[in-house]
Parts: C-alpha cells; structure tokens; sequence
C-alpha cells in the first residue's frame, strides 16, 4: 500500500479545500455533493451522530441558512493510502470561540469523485488521566 | 556560458570573465551603458544614470585596483538608495528638492567593495507606496516580456531593467512585496532576506516595521553572491543584526536532500487565479512536496500589514502631505491621507497580532524547512489596468498584488522569488520561504529548481 | 457591523481637523474611499481575540 502518492495527496488536499469553502458560505449543495450517497456514510457533530446519507442532509437541510461556519484553520493533515482512500484531519478554532476544534474526514474514490465516508468534529475537553498504580 | 558583454550574461560570468583577464571591466560596464540606451524606450527603468561614474569605476577596476567576487558587474539600484551626489528620489517629485546624498547607501557601497559597478538608480512606485511599479512623474515602467503590461512594484525598475538585460544585477526594497512582486511579474529571481538583515543605512524609508532591501538578478548564484557581499552588522541602521553573515554561495549547489518542503494552504490556495497555483504546484512536483501546512490566520496577518503600512507611512509623510499635497502621486495620496486619520487602537492592535502570528508560524517552521507559495495573485495586468479578476471576483489591482507576498513580510521571513513561465504565457513567480536566517537553505532550493530547468530567468 | 457603520465622511472631516491636515476638495472624496478600503480590509485583524497577555511585538531596550 502506497502512502502519499504525490497526485493522490493534491486530491485529497483539492476535496478538502472545496468542502472548507462550502463550510465557510453554508453552500449546502456542495457539502451535501461531497459525502458519499449511502446509508454507510456516517457523520458525528459537535452536537449529533448522523447515520446514512439521508441524515445528514436532512441536518444540512434543517440548518438556518444563515449558518456559516467562520473559523481559522490552525493544521491540516492530509494522508493518503494507495489511489482510492485518504484521510484529511484538521484543527480549527471557531471565530469567537475558545476550545479548540478537531475535524476528522475518510475520504473515497468513487466514479462521481472523491467522497466523504465518515467524518468527525470535535471540541477539546478536559483530558482523562489515569493514574498509574 | 555567455558573453559577458552580452545581454545575457549573469553576474556570476562577468566576474569570472573579468577576473580570469577574458574581458575588461570598462567594455562590460560600456556595453550595459549602450544596452540602456536602447533599451529605455521601451522600459523606463532608470531614472538615473551615472555613467562617468561608473567608467572612471572600470578603468580603476581595469588599472587593478579593485577586486572582489563581483569584480566588473554593473548594477543599478531602486532610487530610493542614497547615491552621492544626488537627491534620493524615493520616486517622488518632492524629493528631488531635497539635499544630495552626501554618499552612497551601504549596500551600494558594499556591491562596490566587491568589485561592482553602480550604473544608475531606477525607477519605483512613489516613495514606495505601491505595487505597479507606475509612476506619474516619471512614468510607468514596462515589462519586458511585454512592455503594455506592468512590471509590479514598487521596485519595478528594478524588474525592468533586470529582466531586459539592460543589467544582470539590480537592488530593490520590499515592505509588503515591492522586491517579490516585480520578480513574479518580470520573471526574475528576487531575494527578500530576513528582516534587519541587510543594512538599511543610506536609504529613504517608508515603513520601519517592515522595510527589507534586497537585490533581483536573473540566477540563484548572481543572488547567493550579491548576498554574501552585503552582509554584515552596519552601525548607521539600529535595525541591522549584529549576527555574523553566513555565506551562501558556496553551499549554493548542495541539492535539497533533507529539507522538509510543504505548500502553504488555506489562505495561500485561494484568492487567486489558476495560474498562481499551478506555479505552486509546478514547484512543488518539482520538490517532491506533498505535504500541506497551514500559516493560521494569515488573513489577519495580512489586514495588520496593511493597518501597520497605511498608519507608519502616512506619518512619516504628515508634513509633506500638508504642505506639498499637490507634488504627490495621485495614486499614493489619497492612500497616505487615509492611512494618517486610521485609529491608533487599530495599530497597536496589529503588533500585538504580530507577535501571535509569529510564534504560530516559526511552530510551522519547526516542522518544516520550507514553505511554498504563491508571490502573486495573478500574472502582470496591463499599465494602467485598476481592477483584475481574482478567483471570479472583480479586485483593484493596486490592493491585492500584495496578498500573497504581505502575511510573510509582515513577520520578516526570508523569502526567495523563483520565476516559472508556461509556454505562450507571461511569467509567474513563487515564494520559498524559510524560517529566520534560513537565507541558506531557500537559495538552495532556487538554485536545485533552476538546475531542473523548472525556475529559469532568460532576458526578454 | 452593518448596523453600526461609521459615517466616514464626518469620520474624514474631523479626524483631519484633530491632526490639521487640511484636505482639499478635490482630494477628499478619495480619501473617504481610501478610509472605507481601510476599514474593510482591517476586519479580520479587528475580529481576532487576544489575550490580555500579548505584548506588541517590537521591544523597546533603553
């Protein structure tokens, strides 16, 4: 298995970009275009754990429209495995917010494009710490 | 291997040719003298040309009494750098009103200590405010790829004389672009080294917080060597680094092999038009760079540069703009009237920022070696053009050329210029940026680029 | 912001009293332009936080 095959990564990083633009106007057709069309599709907000594609456009569609996600990208990490499959997580902070953003995306080939299959996004918390015996 | 009476030649084979005996200082220097002659029509590069100056240099050079590693290589400088003898333009008409300069800025006397010629001062966007390289007093200058369009600014002399071939060799100063803009438009390979670097004594100022100066030359090795001469702590400017040079030259060629190489994304892939991210592109395929790094809040960054040169340039033109409104540049000012009635909460904000911003950037730079960029939004608009589209929006020219080129300046990072060209298109250039002082290790990628053929420099 | 949108003519007039730049006729309507260009391009500088902490990045030695 490859990892970061150069013309895979500027893909993945292309798919990225379009879906942080989305994000940034609430264009809800290019969000919703960009996660893959199936009930494997899985989507946890901050507030909300989405299963199946039908889910998670029906949040996007029960979303204000005036919603748009202001927020400064702090880190980007895009890997990528073999030709079909990438993985892009970043860290965020939120205008007007304190904690610290994470996002998760799985990213897929597929005949229409390069689709997202399960995608995560979270605050930091208060970490747990074990104590060692 | 040119001739180095040629138009092509760097100042590299000059040097070699005039210190190997293969050619007389004074025939190189009379050659660059004709070739501005024929030239300047077409260009307007110069506004400033000291030719007995520069013949009675030769012939001294020629009689053996000067040597050094650009021994014979005629160069020319922004006028806003002081020549003895005349009034330091800075590109304005009210200047010239002004005391002469009792003697040269540093760095032209430090060129001239390593054997180069002064030929002339040339042309720039009034006292620096810009980035077209248009003047009203002095007119535009042209590009030499193709002189109905501009050469960017404000060191665009600097660019056109440079990319003509009038000169292999020529200084500019970059506050938020003006050293990186010309270079992208005119194709040439341009070097804004670390803030307080390079000795700004000797010259007109514009913004203390961010003025650079640094040269444009048509070969890594003619930037390494220009470089290398100027360095070095200079007691006249309380800004310069009392860090000793670290020369460049001779590790010029030493390949990018473990350089960790990523591409400035979010802020840096958008607003721009494709041909400005396909440059990227193209260098970093070049690079083997896949990885993609993010300079937070750039727009921020960007916005505090522009907050911090509107508000520190309007002061120190205050009392010219009161008394001599009239001898401005209608397009520098209105700008600098603006910049002088902003809030000063809106300064001081923008420094404080500043040291946010940096520390976020120079973590990158822990993690990478460099970072690669767009130098501008867009390929040389047309002289006179005041709006371009930029990723389908309509933007003035004049506000925006910079956008790429501010965020990093505005934090001092050492950048090197490297020009790419598709074929039938007007040149387009890149940034390689490095951490503080890292001036080393972006001279080696431009020089591993211009070795692969991706980053070339040829006179128009 | 919108809502509160400063007047920038009076913004211009004024402001250049207070530093005694007088502005004449013909210079002022790009002026005001210039100023409302500024207050544009400042807002993302204007929107970031900072902490109290956050001293301006040049440092002055006596």
């Amino acid at each position: 298995m490859e990892i970061n095959i150069p013309s895979v990564v500027a893909e993945v990083t292309a798919a990225f970009n379009r879906y942080e633009k989305a994000l940034n106007s609430n264009d809800v057709a290019t969000l919703d275009e960009l996660f893959w069309q199936s009930p494997h599709t899985l989507r946890y907000g901050v507030g909300e754990q989405l299963y199946g594609y039908d889910q998670i456009a029906a949040f996007r569609s029960g979303r204000d429209p005036g919603f748009v996600v202001s927020r400064d990208l702090l880190k980007l990490w895009v890997v990528t495995y073999g030709h079909d499959f990438g993985t892009a997580n970043c860290e965020f902070r939120r205008h007007g917010q304190n904690k610290l953003g994470r996002q998760s995306h799985t990213w897929m080939r597929t005949p229409e494009g390069w689709r997202i299959v399960a995608a995560h996004v979270s605050l930091l918390g208060e970490a747990t710490v074990m104590k060692k015996p | 291997m040119s001739d180095p009476l040629s138009k092509a030649a760097t100042a590299a084979e000059i040097a070699r040719a005039v210190a190997g005996g293969k050619a007389k200082a004074s025939a190189v220097v009379e050659a660059a003298l004709t070739r501005i002659d024929v030239t300047e029509p077409t260009v307007n590069a110069f506004t400033d040309i000291v030719a007995e100056r520069a013949r009675k240099r030769a012939a001294e050079i020629d009689a053996g009494r000067h040597r050094g590693p650009l021994m014979g290589v005629p160069f020319a400088v922004k006028n806003l750098f002081d020549i003895e003898g005349l009034p330091t333009r800075a590109g304005s008409k009210i200047n010239v009103d002004g005391p002469k300069a009792r003697r040269d800025g540093a760095l032209v006397r430090r060129l001239e200590a390593a054997g180069a010629v002064l030929v002339g001062g040339l042309n720039m966007g009034e006292y620096a405010y810009d980035f077209t390289g248009e003047n009203a007093h002095y007119g535009p200058s042209r590009n030499p790829h193709d002189p109905t369009r501009m050469t960017g600014g404000s060191s665009g002399g600097s660019g056109a004389a440079v990319a003509s071939g009038e000169v292999p060799l020529a200084l500019g100063s970059d506050t938020n672009g003006s050293i990186r803009v010309p270079s992208s438009l005119c194709g040439l390979f341009g070097l804004k080294p670390t803030y307080g670097r390079l000795s700004r004594a000797g010259s007109f100022p514009f913004v203390d917080a961010f003025d650079h100066l640094g040269p444009l030359a048509r070969s890594t090795e003619d930037l390494a060597l220009s470089f290398d001469a100027m360095q070095g702590w200079d007691p006249d400017d309380p800004v310069c680094t009392d860090r000793d040079p670290e020369p460049t030259a001779l590790s010029l060629g030493e390949g990018i092999d473990g350089l960790r190489i990523a591409v400035a994304g979010d802020y840096f892939a958008r607003g721009g038009e494709p041909e400005a991210f396909e440059a990227v592109a193209t260098v970093a395929k070049a690079l083997g760079a896949t990885r993609t790094v993010i300079l937070p809040q750039a727009a921020a960054a960007r916005s505090a540069a522009y907050v911090i040169t509107a508000m520190e340039g309007a002061q120190l033109h205050l009392p010219r703009l009161r008394t001599r409104p009239q001898d401005f540049d209608p397009e520098t000012r209105e700008r600098f009237m603006a910049g002088a009635l902003l809030p000063g909460s809106w300064y001081v904000k923008a420094q404080r920022f500043r040291r946010h911003y940096r520390a976020n950037v120079l973590k990158v730079f822990d993690e990478v070696d460099i970072v690669l960029a767009p130098a501008t939004p867009a390929s040389a608009p047309k002289i006179g053009q005041a709006m371009m589209k930029l990723d389908g929006v309509e933007l003035s020219v004049r506000a925006n050329l910079g956008v790429f080129t501010q965020p990093i300046s505005f934090i001092g990072l050492p950048v090197v210029a490297v020009p790419t060209r598709q074929p039938g298109a007007m040149p387009i250039g890149v940034q390689v940026i490095a951490r503080p002082y890292n001036e080393q290790a972006a001279l080696r990628v431009a020089a591993h680029l211009e070795k692969q053929g991706v980053c070339v420099a040829t006179p128009a | 912001m919108a809502d509160d949108k400063p007047d920038i003519a009076r913004w211009v007039d004024e402001e250049a009293k207070a530093i005694g730049l007088p502005i004449a006729p013909e210079y002022r309507a790009n002026v005001i332009l210039n100023v409302e260009r500024s207050l544009a391009i400042a807002q993302p500088l204007l929107a970031v936080e900072l902490e109290d902490e956050l001293t301006p990045a040049p440092v002055f030695r006596p």
